[in-house]
């Protein structure tokens, strides 16, 4: 049933990302830097802020003025300030939507990354409660609508001893002190959203919370330009005595209130706690996946840190030795936080397919897919790729659960082996299968770039096979009959035409060797 | 030019003094508080300098080594313009859905009429006098002559719009022992115009209303009359 409502919001996230890789390139995608974008624009919102409060004036009667002020007299900085201020919030409620929606579809929610989602359920609340506070210091109209209307939406509780709406029943029955407290917590909500935003990703190893540079300077020009385009401005001045009568509301914080108008405060809750309730229990409904986490064999391992410093989730700790062999440190894997995708096995200098023994061993291992195991498929599929080839190359197709399924690249030549990240691929296999002419070429894929559902699977596998990041592909490694291509699930047409390409050129290859041959 | 709102008045000692305040700031305390020892600024010069040339190696090898088709950001000129595009695109979506849609919360030739009010109902059991006898019984610290049951009545509630009931609840005490005050809040979408407006309370069972308030009203658009209750000053208060 969830795999049914993944499905068709990932592939329009998907068609989305194709569509922004043309004029952004991969790496300032915005779909796929929604959450760094979120952040920045939280700083917008928060210098922007500091800046409005220099001039902005708490009390009930000088609220109003000290924003018309700001907005009339000194438009060009204190104008644009306040226009950034409410733009870059809305940017931020709908990079925080679709941010949502995206993990959501993309299934990166469950297991190790429980923790994430739930702590940004919250988060969902205190953006809310910090834009909607915010509205009400404006106190025009439309901060006595939203006022009246959260302060009717919190009685329907009954905590309260009595009516809180009461304060703003009749001209006068509001007074400064009530207004103040309004004050403070428009600047403690957004204080305590900044820090849920830390606990959100305190479990991410290397969390990025900065956009790149470009899209940075880029998303914040565009707020500029609408801030000097289209002003923020009042509605008229708040009257308790009088009731407003048409408003142009800020949908991105207040799209529940005509909801309330229309369905009362029962339904609202309903929806608002019900809303919360299942967002927090969705990484624990069925299908339940977890695969199981690696298992350290300390005979194999010399605690060489490079597991440690691989894992893309922080499951994976160094302490010291406890079998008494001469080395310093051993792997020590928390299965909590531990995803199973495989990159430790990738990282460990004893995975690699020349040793001897009767079965493959490695310092690090996953059970559910054993590195003997992923030895004796690409075995597999290197004889499969020999045997279909004819006269044409022989290629070994080798990708990752998660970019664009490879179990249709088989027969005619070649064979798919697909793995649960392409990091799991240690190096020393591309040296096995093309140092010793198993087979002519081998096809790196997985995830789109700057994309990878393991989060760093794309970026160590670049490291290693340019030399750059332990281990390394050895150097007599013919680099020119390997290709690596980048594609996203949806992108299987461009796969195809990739691997089309890299045929042609390793047969032209082919026929310039034979030819060699011969001459000599 | 001389008001104390004019924007110079704060810019001018702010450029001024701002930066003479930091430089105080920085060397006089947090240069202090953060001091880095020599040593392990020597440590993270060699780090960051080993990690510049690591990426100039990478990207220099992602030219000539295998992954030849990684792709950097788009800084053509084509794709400047398709940013822009996207980028006005968004602006657009943000500044419509910010301020431009409107909404009409209640039509301009109708009014409100709002009910709150908090009451206390009457006592069940009216207080008794404890007899010396009686008093004698308890213990020391709880001898009070008077025996307050806590228990009250509910309060309810009546309002008639020309002599139409739009309303008509009971509302319980609150508190664990039914003995805090009853609380009513509702408004009202009524007409503009002449009404008479009746109200009616009853806190003591059902025994008829104990205060009663009937008041023509003229009421303009989008006026907000508000009907409250203070038992001391009368009963029924309409503003």
């Amino acid at each position: 049933m969830l795999n049914a409502i993944h499905y068709p919001i990932r592939r329009l996230f998907e068609g989305l990302e194709s569509v922004f890789d043309g004029p952004f390139g991969p790496a300032w995608n915005p779909i796929r830097q929604l959450g760094t974008l979120a952040f920045f624009f939280f700083w917008i919102a928060a210098v922007s802020g500091i800046y409005l409060f220099i001039f902005f004036d708490t009390s009930l009667s000088g609220a109003y003025d000290s924003i018309a002020y700001l907005t009339r007299e000194q438009w060009y900085l204190g104008g644009i300030m306040r226009s950034l201020h409410r733009y870059s919030s809305d940017a931020m409620v709908a990079c925080m939507i679709l941010h949502c929606l995206r993990e959501f579809s993309m299934d990166r929610y469950r297991g190790a990354r429980w923790f994430t989602w739930f702590t940004g359920v919250p988060l969902i609340w205190l953006l809310l409660i910090s834009g909607i506070s915010g509205y009400w210091l404006v106190w025009d109209e439309l901060a006595q609508y939203v006022a009246i209307g959260s302060m009717e939406w919190l009685d329907w509780l009954g905590i309260f001893g009595q009516s809180v709406a009461e304060n703003f029943l009749t001209r006068g029955s509001l007074d400064d002190r009530f207004f103040s407290l309004l004050v403070f917590m428009h600047i403690f909500a957004p204080l305590f959203l900044l820090f849920v935003m830390w606990v959100h990703i305190l479990r991410v190893s290397r969390a990025k919370t900065n956009p790149p540079r470009g899209l940075a300077i880029g998303s914040f020009l565009m707020l500029l330009a609408l801030s000097i385009a289209v002003p923020a401005v009042s509605h008229a001045p708040a009257d308790l005595g009088r009731v407003p009568a048409t408003l142009n509301p800020d949908w991105f914080f207040m799209a529940l209130y005509p909801l309330y108008d229309l369905a009362g405060a029962g339904p609202l809750w309903a929806l608002g706690f019900g809303g919360s309730l299942l967002l927090c229990v969705l990484p624990w409904l069925p299908p339940l996946k977890r695969a199981k986490a690696p298992v350290v064999f300390l005979d194999q391992c010399n605690g060489c840190t490079r597991c440690f410093e691989d894992c893309p989730y922080s499951a994976i700790t160094m302490q010291a030795r406890t079998d008494g062999r001469p080395f310093e440190m051993e792997a020590v894997v928390n299965a909590d936080l531990c995803t199973a995708c495989g990159i430790c096995v990738g990282s460990c200098p004893m995975s690699t397919p020349f040793r001897r023994g009767a079965a493959l061993e490695t310092g690090i291992d996953l059970p559910g897919l054993s590195l003997d195991t992923v030895h004796k498929k690409i075995n597999a599929a290197i004889t499969e790729a020999k045997s279909s080839a004819g006269d044409r190359p022989s290629l070994l197709v080798v990708g990752c659960d998660h970019g664009v399924p490879v179990g249709g690249y088989g027969g005619h030549g070649m064979a798919p082996v697909s793995l649960p990240c392409i990091g799991m691929l240690p190096p020393s296999f591309l040296d096995y299968a093309l140092s010793g002419d198993r087979v002519d070429g081998v096809m790196l894929t997985g995830c789109a770039q700057c994309d990878c559902h393991h989060r760093l699977g794309i970026q160590w596998t670049e490291e290693r096979l340019t030399g750059m990041r332990d281990p390394y592909l050895r150097k007599r490694v013919p680099r020119d009959r390997l290709d690596v291509y980048w594609a996203a699930a949806n992108e299987s047409a461009a796969l195809g035409q990739e691997i089309d390409h890299f045929r042609e050129r390793l047969e032209q290859q082919k026929q310039s060797a034979d030819g060699e041959k011969q001459s000599t | 030019m001389n008001s104390p709102d004019n924007v110079y008045f704060f810019i001018v000692p702010v450029l001024i003094f701002g930066p003479l305040f930091l430089w105080i700031l920085y060397n006089f305390g947090i240069k202090e508080l953060v001091k880095i020892p020599g040593e392990l600024r020597r440590k993270r010069s060699r780090e960051a300098a080993q990690a510049a040339a690591f990426e100039a190696e990478r990207q220099r090898k992602r030219g000539t080594g295998a992954v030849w088709l990684v792709r950097g950001p788009n800084t053509s000129l084509f794709g400047v313009f398709m940013q822009g595009l996207t980028f006005a695109w968004f602006a657009g979506s943000i500044g419509f859905f910010a301020s431009s849609l409107a909404y009409e919360y209640r039509s301009p030739d109708m009014a409100l009429i709002k009910l709150s009010l908090n009451h206390a109902g009457q006592r069940k059991v009216e207080c008794t006098t404890r007899s010396a006898k009686e008093l004698a019984k308890l213990e020391p610290n709880m001898r009070a002559k008077l025996s307050c049951p806590r228990e009250r009545w509910p309060v309810h509630v009546e309002l008639e719009l020309d002599s139409r009931v739009l309303f008509k609840e009971s509302a319980k005490p609150a508190g664990l022992s039914t003995d805090g005050p009853s609380s009513f809040y509702k408004s009202f979408v009524v007409p503009a115009g002449q009404h008479q407006l009746t109200l009616r309370l009853r806190d003591r069972g059902d025994t008829g209303f104990g205060f009663e308030a009937t008041q023509q009203l003229t009421i303009a658009p989008r006026q907000v009359i508000a009907a409250q209750f203070n038992a001391a000053r009368g009963g029924f208060i309409i503003r």
